[in-house]
């Protein structure tokens, strides 16, 4: 299956995709004590699950998934977890501090040309909930029926809400200690929400840790309803030269990373390993 | 009828478009890709005896004719490289480059040693990586007697495997270099690595490479690339991998038509995506069609004595 991609850059002049525009931040919001997202004044023109390279002069650049995305405000958004010293960093920022940014690349969600049933399943583990806010914001502007699952350890770790439920999704939550929502996984939900409503789902997207993604697709695909997951590899360029990302001789970031679960399946590192910048494998437990 | 099948020191490969080294070459199975996208022949990212995470990002940057990069010679190191050129070997089925690099004459041996086992049809030295001087110091291309004693030293170790030296043009003078590793035993040249050069962006102050210098490559590289294959194919005997910003098949008939018996293609897959093997080959062979070529080792220093 064809996924559709950023169009072929004219040959020359090529300008700005791997080149960096420095972007203000306009705005800082708290999601959880985890969390926050950072709006850029900048017209991204990106597409949900794509992603883009941020650049902290002086400190490191990181590929960030893009949560945000308006043409008419001119602003994008990246939610972002401080899981790290870069990711730390950049929480001491405020605004009117200026970062480089470039792309978007990848990939994007398509949403079913042709949907049947005009209902589809958005399967958010942790922090991969913020692509699917956007893929969301999308989805309801087109008329679907969306069904959010978001899955976290604990109720502090939920991100986005309430845009979700703003938008108009049907937020389903689970947590593992059941502090908020079902307690247990986001593929109960999912197996409910599929086997109550049997037949009546277009399609269902998922974007989270890798293995929880796998058991997404394998259940979508057992009931029959295609499935979109968002794979992460380490990267460096964005645009398909260096090869770091190269997750079983496919680009994620040029291939990917949205990608069919039915073609990623067969792919004999999706599940089983990533690799790091040196290019040493790393097993997924 | 124009046949694009390329004989490279009694290799064939299905046409001259190499996949240059530091691209895509991460893993086995990313070459075997490049090869069904129309590479003609595979190289793998240089690998060292030890595993390298190499510079802090960001490591490469765009800017209006180029590319600048330094990636700083990350590599899962030779172990576990060697069994991605297994996998190469296997899943590619065109002729696959091993390539590698060291701190010293004596390491540059072990490493070449150590991917032997993978059986290359080919071997490269990169002697010539403009990234890494504050911690290796001037690369051996930079001196005549420093790249003779290493293509010396590596080519005691390949057996029957050709040797391919990668030169730099970061040097006054390219020929010296070439004589000397051509006397020293290389089978063929690979002219050239990336230029080193700087983007600065004016917001941030700053270089944006936090190595601050890089290698450029892509267009603004290719008159340099252009200009070191014709020095060189004046001077050695041996054949010529002509890389740097061939992104058209024009650019490659360019880089033949200057002494390349092949040719290296890096950067194309940005301006290109990954079919840019596919074209440079199918535009090589129009364009070919359409001049009256029917091999293209007959457009191999062309431009000579014109």
């Amino acid at each position: 299956m064809k996924l559709e991609s950023e169009p072929q850059m004219p040959l020359s002049p090529h300008v700005g995709r791997a080149a960096f525009t420095m972007v203000p931040i306009v705005r800082i919001r708290e999601e959880n004590p985890h969390v926050k997202t950072f709006f850029f004044k900048h017209d991204l023109l990106a597409k949900p699950g794509q992603f883009v390279m941020l650049w902290q002069p002086g400190f490191d650049e990181k590929p960030m998934s893009v949560a945000f995305s308006d043409s008419k405000t001119k602003e994008f958004g990246l939610a972002v977890a401080k899981v790290g010293p870069s990711t730390e960093h950049l929480f001491g920022l405020k605004k009117g501090d200026r970062l480089g940014v470039r792309g978007p690349y990848g990939t994007q969600y398509s949403l079913p040309q042709k949907a049947k049933h005009k209902r589809i399943i958005m399967v958010g583990g942790g922090f991969g909930s913020a692509p699917l806010r956007f893929l969301t914001e999308q989805a309801v502007s087109l008329g679907f029926h969306v069904d959010f699952i978001q899955g976290a350890r604990s109720e502090d770790r939920l991100i986005l809400r309430k845009d979700i439920q703003q938008l108009g999704a049907h937020l389903h939550v689970a947590t593992n200690d059941g502090s908020e929502g079902v307690k247990g996984l986001v593929t109960d939900v999912l197996e409910t929400l599929l086997s109550s409503n049997k037949g009546r789902y277009d399609a269902v997207y998922t974007c989270g840790p890798e293995l929880m993604m796998q058991a997404v697709g394998r259940l979508s695909e057992a009931h029959g309803v295609p499935c979109q997951v968002s794979v992460e590899r380490y990267m460096k360029c964005g645009f398909g030269v260096c090869g770091q990302c190269d997750c079983g001789g496919i680009l994620t970031c040029v291939e990917g990373p949205v990608m069919w679960y039915a073609d990623i399946k067969k792919n004999p590192e999706f599940g089983s390993f990533h690799r790091d910048g040196s290019g040493q494998k790393h097993y997924f437990k | 009828m124009v046949d694009l099948s390329n004989n490279f020191l009694g290799k064939t490969a299905p046409n001259p478009t190499v996949l240059a080294s530091g691209f895509m070459g991460v893993t086995g199975l990313s070459m075997a890709s490049a090869a069904k996208h129309g590479a003609g022949m595979v190289t793998i990212k240089s690998l060292s005896l030890q595993p390298r995470k190499g510079h802090k990002t960001p490591v490469i940057v765009g800017f209006d004719m180029g590319m600048l990069n330094a990636v700083g010679l990350s590599n899962p190191g030779v172990e576990f490289g060697v069994e991605e050129l297994k996998v190469a070997k296997k899943a590619a089925k065109v002729p696959v480059i091993a390539s590698v690099f060291a701190d010293t004459t004596e390491n540059f041996a072990k490493a070449a040693a150590a991917v032997m086992p993978a059986q290359p049809d080919f071997l490269e030295i990169d002697i010539s990586c403009p990234n890494v001087d504050s911690e290796f110091g001037i690369p051996f291309a930079a001196d005549p007697k420093s790249a003779t004693d290493v293509a010396r030293a590596v080519k005691k170790v390949v057996g029957s495997v050709p040797l391919i030296v990668k030169l730099s043009p970061n040097v006054t003078q390219i020929v010296p270099i070439a004589k000397a590793v051509e006397a020293a035993g290389a089978d063929a040249l690979n002219c050239i690595n990336t230029l080193k050069g700087m983007v600065i962006d004016p917001i941030a102050r700053r270089p944006v490479l936090t190595n601050k210098f890089g290698g450029i490559s892509g267009p603004a590289l290719k008159p340099v690339a252009i200009r070191c294959v014709y020095e060189c194919y004046g001077a050695v005997k041996i054949p010529i991998i002509g890389t740097g910003g061939v992104t058209t098949g024009q650019d490659a008939v360019e880089m033949m038509m200057a002494g390349a018996s092949a040719v290296g293609v890096g950067s194309a897959l940005y301006y290109r995506g990954l079919d840019a093997f596919n074209l440079i080959a199918t535009e090589m062979k129009d364009w070919m069609k359409k001049e009256g070529f029917s091999s293209p080792k007959d457009l191999v220093g062309l431009a000579h004595g014109q």
